[in-house]
């Protein structure tokens, strides 16, 4: 317990400038700007604004980030209570009872328990990280390839059998990534694989490039279909931005149960803040005296969500700051962004560098401090950029992620891939073939290769090594039986 | 062609290329069992078998659902994305010659004429404004490298 105060402490000294603070309020405001605006939610928004990272040091890159990140989920319901119209798939939930509520002239108090909720649930969730992070860093510090390559394993099944939609589409995703992953300089032996005589393709496709294309830049293609929807929005009729005794009362359980809840779905790869906000919902209606009331404009059926939703981007963070695997596509954003910084994520950047690892726990407790302030008073401005039609946002998108692009490698090169990766997703979009599975394999490639040859290699080419180690052998078990149910889950759902 | 279908005929394609390749990486094992070629194999092989369930599948169900590619009804939007396409390409490559501005300004004018049409007078606004707000906030405020190209002389900062 004392180390884990040692720690915080040494967190909120790298936190606690007025520059980090600054960009804590900065990425904070444009998250919520971005998760607020239909179509383009948290992993969009932190594509475009990875640009405004680059100069910084780590721990401020990571804070901005986070920031970012946190932003995105706060404002992701504001276009579900005002227009319902969510922001990304997280907000979908928030649409139930979000829109009724202001349809019933409930604006006001609608926007203001969405900010009260993701305030709770993201600050449990922040209390769980700090409890789990130190614990889970240390033991992960043991991991050799065996158990590495095992982990990687089980990410990547959960990944594919959580998600939506068809498993051999996950499968052919998650290869798909993989390729991307093998293209330029074999690590180990030197040999150039995949290149197919292009130079440019020598250092490999930088995953930041294939980032941009398939959300921020396929994002405006999705949206080219449209361009002229303009929505309706009467921010007069919004009222006083805030809650009632009574109202809050009625949430506060359902807040406190939904963010245990999400912050765990949150920890586990694959499952993502929309699954967190549907079983919170559907627990909490089927705990309700007055479960009809649900859908009609019940304030608890949008307290639920909002807190699930938060702390999950908190459980989100302890795979990626732990192990360094992306558990949604968000953060798999921000893992490329800060290995295009130097830093690696895992258990080593608790124990090597603590005051960045601790510096964004840390932050991250401001940021959910600040972006309640940010969401109360500002609540009726901010919703007036839903206004803002999307032949404007559109070119401001492109023009970002271009930017973004040229940031990474100054190379004109990158931006054939760029272009190239957006067409991939528009088609992916349109086949319903899942994007995390890719973009996770994409990101993990090299480091489960490695993995596996090292393992092989110890084991003189042998399986056995796999389920001869006790770590090694129950994530693989876990995976087996995730991919188990899935297929038992899939198939009664057929019948 | 069904959504399944087609993603599985995809995965076959990529699949086949990729292993055609992987075949002919060398067998180098310096400090390595396995060399650089069993992985990529395992993985196309994966690919491989996803794919053709999924054609099979396809093809022993009723339940087929097309895809809506609409290149008729939504001709605008496939020309809009083919448009943006050759317009990204164009401006990565002149974009170190003509400079950051020059360049992110034309290609502004070009995607707002094309996104925000009959509107000139914003668009220009638009054109003009973005790139001077994101050069004054990365290059001169975050003191990010962006090219000043062949107005570099002009350039008052």
């Amino acid at each position: 317990m004392d180390a884990i105060f040692a720690n915080l402490a040494i967190g909120f000294s790298t936190a606690m400038t007025a520059y980090n603070i600054m960009w804590v309020f900065i990425g904070g405001l444009l998250g919520t700007i971005m998760g607020m605006l239909p179509g383009l939610g948290p992993a969009t928004g932190v594509a475009i604004l990875i640009p405004i990272t680059f100069g910084m040091n780590p721990s401020t890159a990571l804070i901005t980030m986070c920031a970012v990140y946190y932003g995105a989920m706060f404002g992701g319901s504001r276009a579900s209570i005002m227009i319902n119209t969510p922001g990304d798939a997280s907000a979908i939930v928030s649409c139930f009872d979000g829109y009724p509520m202001t349809k019933n002239g409930q604006a006001g108090s609608a926007l203001a328990i969405s900010a009260i909720a993701s305030f709770i649930g993201g600050t449990i969730g922040m209390f769980f990280l700090i409890f789990l992070t130190g614990p889970i860093a240390s033991a992960a510090l043991r991991f050799g390839p065996v158990e590495m390559f095992s982990l990687m394993l089980f990410a990547l099944v959960a990944t594919i059998t959580l998600a939506e939609g068809s498993l051999l589409k996950g499968v052919v995703a998650m290869g798909i990534g993989f390729m991307l992953s093998t293209v330029g300089i074999d690590a180990l032996t030197g040999q150039m694989r995949f290149t197919y005589g292009v130079e440019h393709l020598q250092d490999g496709i930088d995953f930041l490039v294939v980032m941009i294309g398939v959300y921020a830049i396929c994002e405006v293609f999705k949206n080219y279909k449209a361009l002229d929807m303009q929505h309706k929005l009467d921010a007069k009729s919004i009222g006083k931005v805030w809650v009632s005794w009574p109202d809050f009362k009625k949430c506060i359980m359902p807040m406190l149960r939904s963010s245990p809840l999400g912050f765990f779905v949150g920890v586990l790869p694959g499952m993502g803040a929309s699954i967190a906000t549907f079983m919170s919902y559907a627990m909490e209606k089927n705990i309700s005296k007055t479960p009809e009331k649900f859908g009609k404009g019940a304030i608890e059926g949008l307290a639920a969500p909002e807190a699930a939703n938060n702390s999950c981007a908190a459980g989100a963070m302890v795979p990626l700051l732990t192990l360094g695997i992306p558990g949604s596509g968000t953060t798999a954003v921000m893992l490329g962004a800060l290995m295009m910084l130097g830093v690696k994520p895992g258990p080593i950047l608790f124990s090597q560098y603590p005051e960045i690892a601790w510096g964004v726990i840390a932050s991250m407790l401001i940021g959910n401090v600040i972006l309640v302030v940010i969401n109360l008073p500002l609540a009726i401005p901010l919703v007036q950029l839903l206004k803002i039609p999307q032949r404007i946002m559109l070119p401001l998108i492109l023009g970002m992620g271009f930017m973004g692009t040229y940031f990474l490698n100054y190379s004109a090169f990158d931006f054939i891939l760029v272009m190239g990766c957006a067409l991939g997703g528009y088609i992916f979009s349109k086949l319903e073939i899942p994007l995390p599975p890719m973009v996770l394999a994409l990101i993990l490639g090299g480091t489960t290769e490695q993995s596996f040859r090292n393992a092989m290699t110890l084991s003189d080419g042998s399986l056995g090594i796999f389920f001869s180690k006790p770590i090694s052998a129950t994530l693989i078990a876990l995976a087996g039986i995730s991919l188990a149910y899935s297929l038992l889950k899939r198939r009664k759902h057929a019948l | 062609m069904s959504k399944n279908f087609t993603s599985g005929l995809i995965a076959l394609i990529l699949g086949a290329i990729y292993l055609a390749t992987a075949m002919q990486l060398p067998d180098v094992k310096a400090g390595d069992a396995i060399g650089p070629r069993l992985f990529p194999v395992i993985v196309a092989c994966a690919v491989i078998l996803a794919g053709a369930a999924l054609c099979i599948g396809d093809k022993l169900t009723s339940k087929k659902e097309p895809v809506n590619w609409n290149f008729v009804q939504d001709a605008g939007v496939w020309i809009k994305i083919a448009v943006t396409m050759v317009l990204g390409v164009v401006y990565g490559m002149v974009l170190d010659s003509w400079g950051y501005l020059l360049a992110t300004s034309l290609f502004m004018l070009c995607a707002t004429l094309m996104i925000n049409r009959g509107r000139f007078v914003q668009n220009v606004l638009i054109s003009l404004l973005f790139p001077a707000v994101t050069y004054g906030a990365f290059a001169i405020a975050l003191q990010l490298s962006l090219p000043r190209g062949i107005i570099e002389n002009m350039l008052p900062f």
